[in-house]
């Protein structure tokens, strides 16, 4: 791994030739980057409705319909009548259009003292005001017509358009949303109001609200990384290295994604923001240790050499973090790849690359340039220079950021508040986040205010919802729907829906069949029932064209078909009253009819429910993931679950603020949880391995957080707010998920800042952590180690272990380790310089042995509580292991194979000791002349 | 036109006919109808259709008088309603005639006064069955048919009609229906030709292809009578039918 990060600084040229040559590359595929704003990826694979709906719709038609909405005072005039027609025929002229239905065409059949008036509404434009006057009573008189064709006062009225959808096209939508305008647009004056809307014009303003977030939101992402940059860094060149990777991370992500031919959609359209604002960080961090090393290094040597050295630096702290917080964030991106929804799929597939690319971009090329062009003087560290101060609390800090720090300080001395607090917080948030309910409409990923929504609600409220879904009926038995009973059943469930009120409208051919019962009995209310024979139900059909009746029965009277409409953009309600009439539906249809509630609207919401299987899903993995990569780079159960505690912390706030707010779980901010852990882990991974350094450096654990906490205060502070501020940039998209997105991830990156400087902090504080094998192997050699005598026949992972328990101390040359007669406890292992043990006795002392790195001391008083029999001084400086009695006692119960083999060496050691001490004592003796 | 008229006109006319109704997906509906028609004053019809299966709509009757200057009179008979025949509101010569893909004025015969015949080049011309394959091409004369008559202009679903008349029996093999906007909207094929006597021919398959709404209707007439038996006057008449006599 060093090799690969410090490939950028050895290999300069290379390093950048391979970065502009994949560059290059990528750029190629920019070319076959496409848009896709289709509905088909906001619905589940695995829909199970998925295949009855493709039957459904192949046999009773489209249910994508277009609903041209025009209004009109004048509107029962020759003028506007005949602009309608002239409409109605160049709708039905266009290519993709299966059917246009409108007032020309659509049937009204009426008693007229005591004849049958049997026609269309509108049969051509009324030559006369007494014509017109007929045709307007007719219009409104039909409740087929009403709420679907006019409004009740008789001013709107709507052409129904069905399209059939080129699946070898994939810029339909926008063609088609554009052909019907072109349409409709010579006739517009003629009208006050008039506007499309349905599928296609939902996918065009998707996809013009996708480019307009795309040229609006990364500017703006620019400009607020710019300030916190600025303002944190205070370096204007530490500017251009974020920009330089964030523009080839966009090269190679959207490159990438034209070779494999996955699509920019709404949520990838905010990429271009999260990598500049995600990118960034890692920048700064750099920045901010790359400065460090400037200022530690020697000031006295070349630019290029003081440059190297502050890169080295930088590699050396920073090289494992960097790799770790890159990797943890490309998971959380890619966390999602598993969703059902093509939409989250994409957009995870999407993100995970460019992050991904943002991260070796960032360490091969950060490097090479720091090493070329980096500052040679930091204005961080113009005051007074940082010296080892003994406590930082006694450093100030002024401002902000040394009242966050003071507050730090203070939570960390109250460790048991900050628990109360966090158990509190937890289990209010995590009340609400149970209430937070889920959404997936394309109505309502616009904001409110957006023209789409506002006519959509128009719309809805003059006529009926746009949104279209058939509860389809079928019986086994030949001729079933001529049968009185089971038209009666569809009369008894759309009686369920007009009662009910949610649902607007909904048609089927006991409608039309009432219809004409109720005309051949003068117009009597009374009689809109379903005629009581079949014989009579055949009389009367012969009154309608099968187009007419296309749509709600097929051919053989087998299956029938109603068509309900609705304006409810709300998951969980429209799941709700589904819900509720699944169930009256299946009641009224009792076990001979089969029922099936079909729709792409409804699929579209049923993938709503797995956002919460993919958030579950995502969430865990990640967690997971992280757990097990901390627990290893730790060596520590605990320290992967440390890990955890400040990532889990922002999702719990995030739900819950969701349920308190009513913000829905949706296709954006159900990506806002994995995101957040993927970048808040980053500060807990700085803050973790911060502290491990800091814990080698000293034994009293309070010093070690507070020092930790001295030290990545500033930069969690800054990427935590420059994230922040990045993230809510995105409040200026065209749409309310990515709005909420925004808004939530803000939430998300200030609630992890909080915890991983108040929260981790305490509970770092109460765990012994360090990653001390790995910095010691890196260090000694594992050679000093496993040659050991008090490590003979261990295995690395035990030496591991063992050594968990054990501090490091450093020593210098003259230095007391070990004190004749005092008793102590502890055992050391020499890792690096040498020592000499001597005796005291009544003539002096006698040099007994010289030790070097490898070599055990203290043992006897590790094993019994006894005075220490010998003085041990440093001869050099040098470092040492230490490991208390009962520390290792109390802590090895759980692992009796180690403590064993630690016994059995230590005892082997002693032995050692003892033959060696009589050897001592027979050779004196001899010479003593005593034998 | 007056040759044609000529030729093929009859006063009485008695069919017994099978109806398929067929839909875009090739899906048919069977009917069997008879026909009755009778020329009355001033060369003006009266006509009466007879629905005899299936059974759903056995008994099912329409009557309709042409009348002169006015628009028709017709009366419909459902015996699964009532004895009664419930008259129709006038105004609906355009309206499709029972699920059919003929109009009611595609049914009756044509008062040649109130159109306008503009003669156009002729051509050979193609008859296709209601599979689309072609089973003759026929030269004829071609004439587009307008209405003059203001009042039919207003009552007639067509801007105009283009017939194609055989040179050889002037007979109306094909007709072009051009909706009021003048777009092609259905065509109708005649063939299985059968002389019944002079110069007096019958298609005895008739097939009305509806482009507009992808939807056929073919007739197939089974027997024809042309004599005045075949269709007494009494029948023409509403007691006919509510005393049930057009049963079968």
């Amino acid at each position: 791994m060093q090799k690969f990060l410090t490939f950028g600084v050895n290999h300069r040229g290379i390093a950048i030739a391979i970065i502009a040559a994949i560059t290059i590359f990528c750029g190629f595929g920019l070319d076959k980057l496409r848009i896709d704003t289709s509905f088909d990826s906001l619905i589940s694979d695995n829909d199970p409705t998925k295949q009855v709906y493709e039957r459904v719709k192949e046999e009773f038609g489209s249910d994508n319909t277009t609903i041209v909405y025009a209004r009109s005072s004048e509107l029962w005039t020759q003028d506007r009548l005949a602009a309608l027609e002239d409409m109605h025929f160049a709708l039905e002229d266009l290519p993709f259009v299966q059917r246009v239905d409108s007032l020309f065409n659509v049937r009204s059949i009426r008693d007229r003292d005591g004849m049958i008036d049997s026609s269309t509404v509108l049969d051509g434009v009324p030559f006369d005001d007494a014509e017109m006057q007929t045709a307007r009573d007719n219009a409104l008189y039909s409740p087929l017509v009403v709420g679907n064709f006019i409004s009740a006062d008789g001013i709107v009225t709507a052409i129904n358009v069905t399209i059939v959808k080129d699946p070898d096209n994939p810029n339909f939508d926008h063609y088609a949303y554009g052909a019907i305008d072109e349409a409709i647009a010579p006739y517009a004056d003629q009208f006050e109001e008039i506007f499309q809307v349905g599928p296609p014009r939902v996918n065009a303003d998707t996809e013009t609200g996708l480019i307009s977030d795309l040229s609006l939101l990364a500017p703006l992402s620019l400009g607020v990384l710019t300030v916190t940059i600025v303002l944190f860094l205070r370096s204007g060149l530490a500017l251009v290295f974020p920009v330089i990777t964030s523009a080839i991370s966009l090269v190679w992500g959207f490159g990438l994604m034209g070779y494999f031919g996955i699509p920019i959609n709404i949520l990838s359209a905010m990429l271009p923001s999260l990598v500049i604002v995600i990118g960034s960080t890692e920048d700064t961090h750099m920045l901010s240790t790359y400065l460090n090393g400037i200022h530690s290094g020697d000031k006295q040597g070349t630019g290029a050499q003081r440059r190297r050295y502050a890169v080295l630096f930088l590699i050396r702290h920073l090289g494992l973090p960097l790799v770790l917080t890159a990797v943890t964030t490309t998971l959380g991106f890619a966390a999602n790849s598993f969703a059902e929804m093509g939409l989250m799929r994409n957009f995870a597939y999407a993100a995970s690359i460019a992050i991904a690319a943002n991260g070796v971009i960032t360490l091969m090329l950060v490097p090479s340039l720091l090493s070329l062009f980096g500052p040679l003087r930091s204005n961080l560290h113009n005051k007074s220079p940082k010296q080892e101060v003994s406590d930082p609390e006694e450093e100030g800090y002024r401002g902000l950021i040394g009242a966050i720090l003071k507050l730090c300080y203070a939570a960390a001395r109250h460790p048991r508040y900050v628990i109360g607090g966090t158990v509190v917080f937890t289990v209010f948030f995590g009340i609400f986040a149970f209430q937070t309910k889920v959404s997936n409409d394309p109505i309502a990923f616009f904001k409110p205010k957006h023209p789409l929504v506002q006519d959509v609600n128009t719309l809805a409220e003059t006529l009926s919802g746009m949104e279209i879904f058939y509860i389809n009926l079928s019986s086994t038995k030949p001729d079933a729907f001529r049968n009185p009973e089971n038209l009666r059943r569809l009369a008894q469930i759309k009686d369920y829906i007009v009662q009910d009120g949610r649902f607007d409208t909904a048609l089927s051919i006991a409608d039309h069949l009432s219809l004409v019962n109720r005309e051949f009995h003068g117009g009597d209310v009374e009689m809109m029932v379903v005629p009581d024979t079949i014989a009579l139900v055949d009389q009367y059909l012969l009154f309608f064209q099968r187009a007419d009746l296309e749509n709600y029965i097929s051919h053989d009277f087998e299956r029938a078909n109603m068509v309900v409409r609705h304006n409810i953009h709300n998951s969980h309600d429209l799941k709700q009253a589904l819900v509720d009439l699944d169930r009256e539906v299946r009641r009224i249809a009792g076990p001979d009819l089969t029922v099936n509630l079909v729709g792409q609207n409804l699929m579209i919401n049923n993938a709503a429910d797995d956002l919460i299987a993919a958030q579950v899903q995502s969430v865990g993995l990640l967690l997971l993931v992280i757990f097990i990569i901390m627990s290893i780079v730790y060596s520590s159960l605990v320290g992967g679950f440390l890990s955890l505690v400040p990532n889990i912390l922002p999702i719990i706030a995030v739900l819950g603020i969701m349920g308190l707010f009513g913000i829905p779980l949706n296709p954006g901010t159900a990506t806002v949880a994995v995101i957040a852990i993927g970048i808040a882990i980053d500060d807990t991974i700085h803050l973790l391995s911060s502290y491990t350094h800091e814990s080698l450096r000293t034994a009293d654990r309070g010093l070690a957080v507070r020092r930790t906490v001295r030290g990545q205060a500033v930069p969690a502070i800054s990427t935590s707010i420059a994230l922040a501020a990045g993230f809510l940039v995105l409040s200026g998209s065209s749409f309310s998920i990515i709005w909420q997105f925004g808004a939530l991830s803000a939430v998300a990156m200030i609630v992890a800042m909080i915890a991983d400087l108040i929260v981790t902090p305490v509970l770092m504080s109460m765990v012994r952590l360090v990653g001390l094998y790995e910095i010691l192997t890196l260090k000694v050699g594992k050679d000093v180690l496993t040659n050991s005598p008090l490590f003979t026949n261990m295995t690395s992972y035990q030496i591991r272990k063992a050594i968990l328990l054990s501090e490091l101390v450093p020593f210098k040359a003259g230095d007391r380790l070990l004190e004749q007669g005092t008793i102590g406890r502890d055992l050391y292992v020499i890792l690096s310089g040498s020592a000499a043990v001597t005796l005291d006795h009544s003539h002096g002392h006698t040099e007994l042995d010289t030790l070097a790195a490898g070599a055990v001391l203290g043992e006897v008083g590790f094993i019994t509580q006894q005075q220490r029999t010998a003085n041990v001084d440093a001869v050099t400086d040098g470092e040492m292991l230490r490991l208390n009695a009962d520390t290792v006692q109390k802590n090895m119960r759980l692992y009796p194979h180690i403590a064993n083999k630690l016994n059995l060496n230590i005892a082997r050691i002693l032995g050692m000791r003892l033959a060696s001490t009589s050897n001592r004592l027979s050779r004196y003796e001899k010479q003593e002349g005593l034998t | 036109m007056d040759e044609v008229s000529a030729r093929h006109d009859r006063p009485f006319e008695f069919e017994e006919q099978a109806m398929i109704l067929i839909d875009d997906r090739g899906n048919t509906e069977d009917r069997e109808v008879r026909r009755y028609a009778r020329e009355w004053d001033n060369g003006l019809y009266r006509y009466l259709l007879v629905f005899d299966s299936p059974a759903g709509v056995r008994g099912v009757a329409l009557l309709t008088w042409q009348n002169k200057g006015a628009s028709d009179d017709q009366w419909m008979h459902l015996p699964a309603y009532g004895r009664e025949m419930k008259r129709s509101a006038d105004g609906g010569k355009r309206n499709y005639f029972m699920g059919t893909d003929f109009a009611f004025e595609d049914m009756t015969s044509e008062e040649r006064e109130k159109f306008r015949y503009d003669r156009q080049p002729d051509e050979t011309f193609e008859i296709k069955d209601e599979t689309g394959s072609v089973l003759d091409t026929v030269d004829g004369y071609v004439v587009d048919a307008y209405p003059k008559d203001e009042e039919l202009a207003s009552q007639t679903g067509y801007q105009y009609r283009r017939l194609y008349v055989s040179k050889d029996r002037f007979f109306i093999r094909r007709i072009d229906f051009f909706d009021r906007r003048g777009r092609f909207l259905k065509t109708q094929y005649s063939w299985d030709m059968e002389q019944i006597e002079g110069d007096t021919w019958r298609a005895n398959r008739v097939l009305m292809d509806n482009d507009k709404l992808n939807h056929q209707t073919l007739i197939q007439v089974k027997s024809r009578d042309l004599t005045e038996g075949s269709v007494p006057a009494r029948m023409f008449e509403q007691r006919w039918v509510t005393t049930g006599r057009h049963l079968r």
